[in-house]
């Protein structure tokens, strides 16, 4: 009798640990909200991204440090420099503050990255291939006022070693950009954002 | 009674031939794989690490050995992907797992992950920041050097003498013009690699650039060095890295602790002359012994190994005198059984070169012919990379790979405590001069 119901039990327990097991491994897809804040680790991600387009392109729109009254100014994007020890395209984020400048019609922007295939484009309608009233004219491009460029920094602190059930993790980013006036060579515009974030992982699993 | 003492039997002899097989969990596929690269077809090696499809507990050494093979192949974006893998597998390996532990109390450490020594999670950076300069990519270089830069913080003493992967630190963050960091890196190198020329070479010149005065008077200690702007880098990487051995103590007469070791080498430099434009140019080479750094790094964990295994032996004893109290046959069967499964774990990279040598030859804005002699006398090889285009302030990378034969030019100066193991003889050595 004892011996049934220790085989009865084991065999619940082992159904039971089927169960989890067969549900901890179902594969799961869902949409989330692009403008919810999930964070999974301490470290970058596209909630932080959004985070540093939004504030940065809210500061451009208000400042009154650019003179708009001879029209809106011309900008060149020179990219963001990566100096935190993690592999992020931040061109992801100068896209998307120049995406937002365009639309928000305060600013006008010359496009750097195509500039070889303008320059080819032009050639070829003036190598005679193209009607001469459909070629376009040379000489015509805008010239920009002003350099968007900036860089994203970052301080990792780690738990000294010791012991402890969980990892914890300190993470500080700091995104600074500004324009710089091509005549002058001042830089007429700054601001920066920062990001600090803690995570903390458990050292034991199962 | 009899049936009881069988079911029992029969019990006890599925549990431990189970933790049996899965502390040998198949490394077939790495193995076959790694006789193909040493036998001279990388690109077959790669094949079948791409198609083998590994449990996790092998999953990083797959990647590893992914990156360094695609690396001597001159693949370096299929490298750095694969090395960028190898680093996720790490991030994700950062725990201890409870399941993976208990089992190997009761077998050994091969049913546990692999998670790589120090200096191989070091190494990633390493062969990462040469992926990166070749691609002319700087900024995924300098986010390679930071990384080794933590890596170095945390386990300082083991990883202290790679001179290679310390000095290219540096010169990954001069190319993103972080002149003041590489400084603060160089100043550290200068000072623990005992005032080496080619290291104080590159710290003068930085600390040059910087103005910074004391520092070049300290770094140069008399010596006459020459500002340079445009420079060739030439990396060099020679032989192949020692395999982990097996050590073992005996502690009763059916016990003993088993741990991987890496039996002590003569330590071989490979002397590396260097030809610009036809004439003999002197060019320190700043090398690491990666043999050594390994053992150094292998070394460091020896206290958690050498623990780990004496508490083994403890459960294991206990397990075998239960056994032997059931009955004695299923006690002989279960010593038996449990003396066969105490073996060392002794995974590692095993496709790293012996030897990473930095070539840092100043040049005039131009075109330019590099010849590199490695080793000397009859075993020596000469490989030259012609048409170099160097541009004003311009630093261009370069990489030599394998230049020597891969026959394992170390002998071993110690017998290791059991039986080594066979590491393939490899026939001959692929040589390519791949460019950036």
């Amino acid at each position: 009798m004892k011996t049934l119901i220790n085989m009865r039990t084991l065999r619940l327990t082992l159904v039971a640990l089927l169960s989890v097991g067969i549900m901890g491994c179902a594969a799961t897809t869902r949409n989330i909200d692009p403008e919810s804040d999930i964070h999974y680790d301490a470290n970058y991600d596209f909630s932080d991204k959004k985070a540093i387009v939004d504030d940065l392109v809210g500061s451009l729109l208000t400042t009154t440090q650019i003179n708009t009254s001879a029209g809106k100014p011309i900008l060149i994007t020179y990219g963001i420099a990566n100096e935190t020890s993690e592999h992020i395209n931040t061109g992801g984020i100068s896209d998307d503050i120049r995406l937002k400048l365009i639309q928000a019609n305060k600013y006008r922007f010359l496009n750097r990255e195509q500039r070889v295939n303008v320059n080819a484009e032009t050639e070829y309608q003036q190598a005679g291939y193209v009607a001469v009233a459909d070629q376009i004219k040379t000489g015509r491009q805008l010239g920009a006022d002003y350099i968007l460029a900036g860089t994203l920094r970052s301080i990792e602190k780690q738990q000294p070693r010791q012991w402890r059930l969980k990892k914890k993790k300190l993470v500080f980013y700091s995104m600074n950009l500004e324009l710089t006036n091509l005549e002058t060579g001042e830089i007429s515009w700054a601001d920066n954002v920062e990001i600090a974030r803690e995570s903390s992982q458990p050292i034991f699993r199962w | 009674m009899d049936i009881k003492i069988h079911a029992r039997m029969r019990n006890w002899a599925l549990i431990v031939c189970l933790l049996f097989l899965q502390a040998c969990a198949s490394t077939t596929t790495i193995q076959t794989a790694r006789m193909q690269y040493f036998s001279g077809q990388p690109d077959r090696a790669l094949e079948t690490l791409n198609a083998a499809n590994p449990d996790s507990k092998n999953r990083l050494l797959v990647d590893f050995d992914r990156g360094s093979i695609a690396f001597a192949a001159g693949r370096y974006r299929e490298s750095s992907r694969a090395l960028l893998q190898a680093s996720s597998t790490l991030a994700q390996l950062d725990f201890i797992s409870v399941s993976e532990q208990s089992t190997a109390l009761v077998t050994n450490d091969w049913a546990t992950s692999y998670r790589g020594e120090y200096s191989e999670r070091l190494w990633v950076h390493s062969l990462q920041m040469m992926n990166f300069l070749l691609l002319n990519e700087p900024e995924s270089a300098a986010v390679e050097a930071r990384q080794a830069i933590r890596l170095l913080g945390t386990h300082a003493k083991a990883l202290k003498k790679d001179w290679f992967t310390r000095a290219l630190i540096g010169i990954s963050l001069e190319e993103v013009k972080q002149f003041d960091s590489a400084h603060i890196e160089y100043n550290k190198l200068f000072t623990d690699a005992d005032y080496s020329e080619g290291i104080a070479r590159l710290a003068w010149n930085n600390a040059k650039r910087l103005d910074r005065r004391t520092a070049m008077k300290k770094i140069a200690s008399g010596r006459n060095f020459k500002p340079f702007d445009s420079a060739i880098v030439v990396f060099v990487d020679t032989g192949r890295i020692a395999t982990k051995h097996v050590g073992s103590i005996p502690i009763d007469i059916d016990q003993f602790i088993a741990f991987p070791i890496y039996p002590e080498y003569p330590e071989i430099s490979k002397a590396i002359n260097v030809s610009l434009n036809g004439k003999e140019v002197s060019s320190t080479p700043i090398t690491t012994n990666l043999i050594s750094v390994a053992r150094s790094s292998l070394s460091k964990r020896g206290n958690k190994i050498a623990l780990k295994s004496v508490v083994r032996a403890g459960v294991k004893n206990a397990i075998a005198k239960e056994a032997r109290k059931e009955d004695t046959l299923l006690g002989m069967f279960v010593t038996a059984a449990l003396y066969i499964s105490e073996l060392p774990d002794t995974r590692s990279w095993e496709t790293l070169p012996g030897q990473l040598s930095m070539l840092v030859i100043p040049v005039k804005p131009g075109t330019h012919s590099v010849s590199v002699e490695v080793g000397s006398g009859s075993s020596s090889r000469v490989v030259t990379l012609d048409d170099i285009n160097v541009q004003r302030g311009q630093r261009v990378f370069r990489t030599l790979n394998n230049p020597t034969p891969l026959t394992p030019a170390l002998t071993p100066a110690l017998t290791p405590a059991l039986a080594p193991q066979t590491t393939p003889v490899p026939a001959d050595t692929p040589v390519s001069a791949a460019t950036s």
